[in-house]
């Protein structure tokens, strides 16, 4: 789909989205946003048996749905159209009038939040795991 | 290895396994790190669960409201064209 009509649904959509929630109009544009500020996992556990087989699946629905409203409307946006819809990071990028970096930062945001929620709810504390390990090198990866 | 370049490097391998091998240090990391690895596999089975839901339905309303809100843009882009 050319990315000019995916620019005006997206636009749309927030709106509509906006309009329903009686929030003021503001633009999804910011700042460049850094991985330094992407909160760090806290609750890291194995998930239990497959989560369609633990819960019925309007169940599983519901906590997805609620998980994904729970984000800030600017992570889910990315989220949506990069790991549902299968967008590429660019044509993310290009839709949204973001930088391709803004798009990673924020796409990060959006898994490491749905990652919490649906780890709370479908994580066996049995294996719960304390994240206590340093990255302690300050040299560069590459 | 900062955190910041953990990070960086989490969201380049979620998206390609094979990003792994371009990043020795993340992937030595990942091998002994089991809070790491755990949360990979959250990440990657939250987006298949997000993947393999059923598409949203849109409200009629809101179908007429954007095909009108297509045709206008379209209009604007292609004045001579015929819709």
């Amino acid at each position: 789909m050319a990315t000019w009509v995916l620019r005006i649904a997206t636009n749309f959509a927030i709106k509509a989205l906006r309009k329903k929630r009686g929030l003021p109009m503001t633009s999804l544009d910011s700042a460049e946003e850094s991985f330094a500020d992407v909160p760090h996992p806290l609750y890291i556990a194995e998930w239990r048996e497959p989560p369609e087989s633990q819960m019925e699946r309007a169940e599983l629905r519901e906590l997805l749905d609620r998980a994904l409203a729970e984000l800030d409307d600017k992570y889910r946006i990315v989220f949506v159209l990069r790991d549902i819809e299968g967008l590429s990071t660019e044509e993310t990028a290009d839709t949204l009038g973001l930088t391709i970096s803004n798009v990673k930062v924020r796409l990060l945001r959006a898994r490491m939040q749905l990652r919490e929620k649906l780890t709370l709810e479908l994580g066996d504390d049995a294996t719960r795991v304390e994240p206590d390990h340093r990255h302690e090198s300050p040299t560069p990866v590459h | 290895m900062t955190c910041e370049d953990m990070l960086k490097a989490l969201n380049e391998v979620i998206d390609d396994q094979s990003a792994l091998a371009l990043c020795t240090e993340f992937a030595d990391h990942l091998a002994g790190c089991n809070p790491c690895q755990l949360v990979v596999d959250n990440i990657r089975k939250t987006i298949q669960l997000y993947k393999a839901g059923e598409p949203y339905p849109m409200p009629e309303a809101f179908q007429d409201r954007f095909r009108a809100a297509l045709k206008a843009r379209w209009k604007q882009k292609f004045p001579d064209a015929t819709v």
